[in-house]
């Protein structure tokens, strides 16, 4: 670069005609700068910003801006040149010589390097320009040029000079960003296609250049004994590695997706692993580069920020893929440098905490990212030294992120775990491609599963902390996760790990629980109900919570809609003990009954018990003697979250376990059948006292919430299934549950669980004998019945004392409808159908009270959700009847204008306007999914359809909804869901709609395409749009109030398209519209295309903008709605907005 | 009527009733600190994990709007008022008093037109002629008009 100066940039003297340079610019720039930066008044601000943006915009600026730098000392002035050289060649580019622009780069590039004192963000500012002068110029000008300009920075980088490196490094840097990121940092106003045809260009040819400098610059740097903790070369490490990330983390560009590259533009994953092209596999693999790598992670280990980057480094190059492998010998070469470097990394004692994660996700990509059968090419030495530091990791960090909770909350310990655990479940599952891995698990999980159990367990035993110190005693607000949720990923992983050793795992588990169950028995018999009582209890519950958790993780999984089943590796270690004689049916099964009778719990363990027996009939005794303490009203002293805990245990080992399918294993282990299967008396039992250990909690806990929603949910697995339902109706209490539900203590349930429970009682009937089960629903509804009759009669003028009882009838009515199912429907729907009835009455008389109006809609909106798709005609004819009843009764005492939305309001305000909305939505499902039978054949057109009913409720609904309404998120989804599923189930029927409601459907979908309510809304309205332009063009209309109110979206969509920022995400339904619309509005199309082109002042500009037109719509193909037109169309319509934007865009 | 004139001391008994805190619901009523209010916010926390819970209770007293807190054990029981809500057609304002006629024709003329946006809003479309149905609330023998609505849709 030779010595250049502002004299020296040769410019085009006309450059300057007509421009008259203000001789006192330098001065005013320099004020307004000095006033920017001196927090000035509101008004001093404005002016001076005003008068840097005008700058900004000066035409042809480059002599001027140049003169300004070299004549400066203010940073913030040569940032603000920097800026409008950057705006102007981007905007003047095509008018601009080469050689202007050669010099301008030159000239910038010299200045940085001249000046070492500037700020940092007038250097970078700077670089930018220069890069952003490279891209830009990427494709009209030779490779030449730019890997001249390249070997130029190299040099820099080479030299001598640490601040002429960091220019160089910070350059380069720019351009990675600049060609990386596909126009998303600096507005070039140029189309996607420019972007990414110049990354294309510099990954093929420069980004190697790059790779290749920067590997040498790392050789050179982790060749040092020691580097210099100097800032400088602090510095430069840092730029560095963050060029090397750069690299790293750069989405090659694929040639297959290239077609496909605006849906790739919907922002980088930052995850993606690291696939470079095979010219690279030199680089990447054969010259040491994770060495070098490792060597600098140890010179700046001690520097969190430095450190944390190299680290990111490493771990993307760990997750490198692709044709740069060409077979797994060269893969596994690549991977045993990362375990030498992992094991020399992690010999210090202790990690930093800002290591921890970090190091633990490399652990976890090593085994994961390598394809498991291949890992027998690695050495089984390496990979034993491996494993053993990672089992170390693996239980100090367990041991760490127990001790270090008190100080933090969101402990680092905790997430550098789950990744370790992760890796150990990884090795499992591996098992089958690569056996050695059974083995090595085997070897180092007991360990690891024995420190998480300590980690968790007070001292004795365990290392916890010790209870009754200020931190546990903290305030717990009911929002905060539990640790069931918290640590979720932790405990799966570690009851996968307890599942590798089921005999060590369930030996500890089985011992601790069955110690701390007769601690606690003795504490409770013992209650003194001291402080120091108090400590030693909580120290308990603690235990036995985190035992519970543990123990349940092991022994089943969570299954959500698929079968749960008993996990194979706990029914194999069953069936391994049965056949060795360890376990014999007839102990199992007298230790699984002694468990269940609190008169015998006593009694010592039979050591020929199952292993899975015995730890669940553990849990029965703790189950049972909290029961037996509840009875003996100690229940101040004992834990709510226990009882969670022990119902939820039962929950998850019930699904699988309790009277299990047997056709589901391909061999069953005999003992477990015999105690938990079908037709097993203990299995019975078991189904008996869980009932019992339900009705107890619901008496004793109704003032904690999540202790009976967890004991409901317990409920609903038994009943829910047949096999342990038909368990269930043969208790007693059942029928207690059932017949009570009107008197204390489940009124004080709260709402949901009043629910659930009521679903709970009915589908227990499913079970029933068709006699039994008359007299149980007869008995369980009659209350209901009778209740809602005296209501219904009474009409009293909503005074409080009806209030309350109505509330709980409603609350109950809604559990009803829940419990619909498709064996029921009937028998529920004739309980229900009265009780809606009955309801629209109770609306009628509580129309004041928000509250009971939000009950009615939602037991409508259930019922109709729920049944609607089984039920008969005739049925759905009376649930179509009473729904308009409903909706009129709504309307009258709603009256218009009611929804002033003051600034206080909560979308929870308006549930009502929500339930109303999700039920007509509901109900236009009927005409996609309908089940029930059609009672006669012959009977024709039925008088009443859903449509009926939805547009009723359309002509009260749609005036309501406002824009300040539909500022609440869901009801304005809800409400714009609604919208498009009407015109799409029946277009022909909306435009038919009287005048007003239906230009009111068309403002709001104005509304919701021009507002920021988000991407979902606007695809639903232009999907509504689509529909009605569809019907339009379909049945020929050119008149009606449908076809005239799409003429004005053709603009509307056309704008989206073209003008406003651009939605990738919405492109495909934005070109169905817009051509459904011009199919339908030729003539207006055709209109704003001339519109649009006349209105360019430069004439080549509109002409491009016509050709691009005339490409999308060529006037020999005919817009209509065949099939291949439309699809052709969305092609053409791609190119056609990249070409139109990179026209329209340019400023 | 005219029972609503006095200051009824001592009948709080029956202008309130008990239910256990853990039944309380948002958007319902209690009282707090001997205020009828409506609760605007609720949730429930433990003194340690395996404390007992407790609620806390927001509420905003109907009447004069002003803010209430308190916290007890969710097995207490709590005061709740007894509210109710009665709609009356305007007929006049005189001097900030609304006339109001209830379904059996009966017209009261002691209640203001209240001071809030409720109020301003009723005054204005009542000058302009409109004809309103007034929801007036009731609690602790005290009321005070909370919403309108039109009546022309009727």
């Amino acid at each position: 670069m030779a010595g250049l100066s502002s004299a020296a940039v040769q410019l085009q003297p006309t450059q300057l005609d007509g421009q008259s340079v203000d001789p006192n610019l330098l001065q005013k720039l320099e004020e307004a700068s000095n006033t920017i930066l001196a927090s000035p008044s509101a008004d001093q601000r404005h002016a001076a910003e005003q008068f840097l943006l005008d700058f900004r915009k000066t035409k042809t600026p480059y002599t001027i801006c140049c003169c300004l730098m070299e004549q400066t000392r203010n940073d913030y002035v040569i940032f603000q040149c920097a800026c409008t050289l950057k705006e102007a060649i981007l905007r003047e580019w095509t008018q601009q010589s080469p050689q202007n622009i050669h010099t301008l780069k030159d000239f910038l590039m010299q200045f940085v390097l001249n000046r070492p004192s500037l700020a940092v963000y007038v250097r970078e500012e700077i670089v930018l320009t220069v890069a952003v002068i490279v891209k830009r110029g990427t494709l009209g000008t030779s490779a030449d040029d730019r890997n001249h300009f390249i070997s130029q920075l190299t040099k820099l980088i080479h030299a001598d000079n640490g601040a002429a490196r960091v220019v160089g490094l910070s350059t380069l840097a720019a351009l990675l960003t600049e060609y990386g990121g596909n126009g998303k940092g600096t507005d070039f106003g140029l189309s996607w296609e420019f972007h990414l045809r110049c990354k294309k260009v510099f990954e093929d040819k420069e980004l190697l250049t790059v790779f290749m400098v920067l590997l040498e610059a790392l050789q050179q740097l982790a060749g040092l004994d020691s580097v210099p903790a100097d800032w400088e070369t602090l510095a430069l490490i840092a730029k560095l590695l963050a060029l090397a990330e750069q690299i790293l983390t750069w989405r090659f560009s694929l040639p297959l997706l290239q077609k496909r590259f605006l849906s790739d533009l919907s922002e980088a994953r930052w995850n993606s692993p690291f696939r470079p092209p095979n010219q690279w596999r030199e680089l990447v693999v054969g010259r040491g580069l994770v060495i070098h790598l490792f060597k600098l992670y140890g010179h700046v280990q001690t520097h969190a920020e430095l450190a944390h980057t190299c680290l990111q480094c490493l771990l993307q190059l760990v997750s490198t893929t692709g044709d740069i492998f060409p077979d797994h010998k060269t893969r596994a070469d690549f991977l045993s440098p990362f375990m030498a470097g992992f094991l020399h990394l992690t010999q210090r004692n202790t990690l930093a905490e800002y290591e921890v994660l970090g190091v633990a996700t490399l652990a976890c990509r090593l085994l994961t990212v390598f394809p498991s059968k291949h890992l027998g090419q690695v050495s089984s030495e390496q990979l034993q030294a491996f494993l053993t530091r990672t089992c170390q990791l693996t239980c100090s960090f367990s041991y760490l992120a127990m001790h270090q909770k008190a100080a933090e909350e969101e402990s680092l310990y905790d997430e550098g775990l789950e990744q370790l655990l992760q890796m150990w479940t990884a090795l499992w599952d591996s098992r089958d491609s690569f056996p050695p891995a059974a083995q090595l698990c085997q070897t180092y999980t007991p360990e690891i599963f024995q420190t998480y159990l300590q980690s968790h367990l007070s001292a004795a035993d365990g290392t916890a902390g010790q209870a009754g110190s200020s931190d546990d005693m903290e305030e717990i607000r009911s929002e905060d996760e539990d640790d069931r949720e918290r640590y979720s990923a932790q405990l799966c992983c570690v009851g996968l790990l307890g599942r590798m050793v089921p005999s060590h795992a369930m030996s500890q588990l089985t011992r601790l629980l069955c110690e701390r169950t007769s601690q606690l028995q003795l504490e409770l018999k013992n209650s003194a109900g001291s402080q120091e009582q108090m400590n030693r209890l909580y120290r308990l519950y603690d235990d036995l919570h985190w035992l519970l958790l543990i123990a349940g993780h092991f022994l089943a999984d969570q299954s959500e809609g698929e079968v749960p089943v008993i996990p194979s590796e706990l029914m194999e270690h069953s069936i391994a003990q049965s056949q060795m004689g360890v376990s014999e049916v007839g102990a199992t099964q007298t230790e699984m009954v002694c468990s269940l009778h609190i008169d015998r719990m006593s009694q010592t363990s039979n050591d020929k018990c199952d292993d899975i027996v015995r730890l669940v009939s553990k849990v029965f005794k703790l189950s049972e003697l909290e029961r037996y303490a509840v009875q003996a009203q100690l229940d101040p002293l004992l834990s709510p979250e226990l009882s969670r805990d022990i119902v939820w245990f039962f929950q998850r080992w019930a699904r699988p376990y309790l009277l299990m399918q047997e056709k589901h294993y391909p061999q069953v282990s005999l003992p477990l059948a015999c105690a938990f299967g079908q037709g097993s008396d203990s299995a019975s039992l078991a189904v008996q006292t869980l009932v019992n250990k339900v009705v107890s909690n619901f008496q004793v806990w109704t003032s904690e919430g999540e202790v009976t929603e967890d004991t409901v949910q317990l409920f609903l697995t038994l009943t829910e299934n047949r096999d342990r339902c038909l368990e269930v109706v043969k208790c007693e209490k059942l029928w207690f549950l059932a017949m009570q539900q009107f008197s204390e203590p489940f009124v004080l349930l709260a709402a949901n669980c009043r629910r659930h429970l009521m679903k709970a009682v009915l589908f227990a009937a499913s079970a029933m004998s068709a006699e039994v089960r008359a007299r149980y629903w007869t008995q369980t509804m009659q209350p209901l019945h009778d209740r809602f009759q005296a209501m219904a009669q009474r009409r009293v003028s909503g005074g409080h004392d009806g209030l309350l009882q109505v509330r709980n009838l409603l609350e109950l009515l809604c559990g009803v409808a829940e419990a619909s199912r498709v064996d029921n429907t009937s028998l529920v729907f004739s309980t229900i159908y009265p009780r809606l009835r009955d309801s629209v009455r109770l609306l009628d008389t509580f129309h004041n009270y928000p509250e009971i109006v939000v009950l009615v809609l939602d037991a409508f909106k259930e019922t109709i959700t729920r049944q609607l798709c089984y039920l008969s005609q005739a049925d759905s004819l009376k649930l179509y009847e009473v729904t308009i009843q409903l909706i009129q009764s709504y309307a009258r005492h709603h009256g218009r204008h009611r929804f002033t939305v003051d600034a206080s309001a909560e979308e929870d305000d308006f549930n009502d306007l929500m339930l109303l909305l999700e039920m007509l939505t509901q109900l236009t499902n009927k005409d996609f999914v309908d089940f029930g039978a059609t009672d006669d054949p012959g009977a024709g057109e039925p008088a009443v359809v859903p449509a009926d009913v939805v547009f009723c409720g359309l002509d009260f609904v749609v005036p309501l909804m406002n824009a300040e309404l539909l500022k609440f998120p869901s009801l304005c989804l809800q409400y714009f869901k609604l919208v498009s599923f009407l015109c799409e189930v029946y277009p022909e029927r909306v435009p038919q709609l009287p005048q007003q409601l239906f230009s009111n459907i068309m403002a709001s979908l104005q509304l919701g395409l021009s507002s920021d309510y988000g991407e979902d809304v606007q695809k639903l309205c232009l999907d509504t749009l689509e529909c009605l332009a569809i019907h339009c063009v379909k049945s020929e209309s050119t008149t009606g109030q449908a076809y005239i109110a799409l003429q004005h979206f053709v603009q509307v969509v056309l704008d989206m398209l073209v003008l406003q920022p651009l939605n990738p995400d919405l492109l495909d339904v934005l070109g169905e519209t817009f051509y459904a619309l011009i199919c339908c509005h030729q003539a207006q199309y055709t209109q704003l295309v001339h519109q649009l082109v006349r209105s360019q002042t430069d004439t080549s500009t509109a002409e491009r903008l016509a050709a691009a037109f005339q490409r999308l719509t060529p006037p020999d193909i005919p817009l209509n709605m065949e099939k291949t037109h439309r699809s052709r169309f969305e092609e053409r319509l791609q190119t056609f907005v990249m070409d139109v934007r990179s026209i329209l865009t340019v400023r | 009527m005219a029972d609503d004139e006095f200051e009824s001391a001592g009948s709080g008994a029956s202008q309130t009733y008990p239910q256990q805190c853990s039944a309380l619901r948002k958007n319902g009523f209690v009282m707090l600190k001997g205020h009828p209010c409506k609760i605007v916010e609720m949730s429930t926390s433990k003194t340690g994990k395996h404390g007992h819970a407790k609620v806390h209770l927001v509420g905003i007293d109907i009447f004069s709007g002003k803010k209430y807190e308190d916290v007890c054990p969710s097995t207490h029981n709590m005061n709740v008022p007894h509210v109710t809500r009665k709609d009356y057609q305007l007929t006049n304002i005189d001097d900030g008093h609304m006339a109001l006629m209830d379904e059996g024709g009966e017209v009261r003329e002691d209640l203001k037109v209240p001071e809030s946006d409720v109020g301003t809003e009723i005054a204005e479309r009542f000058d302009k002629g409109e004809d309103l149905m007034v929801t007036i609330l009731k609690a602790i023998d005290t009321e005070l008009a909370i919403a309108y609505k039109l009546n022309s849709e009727k």
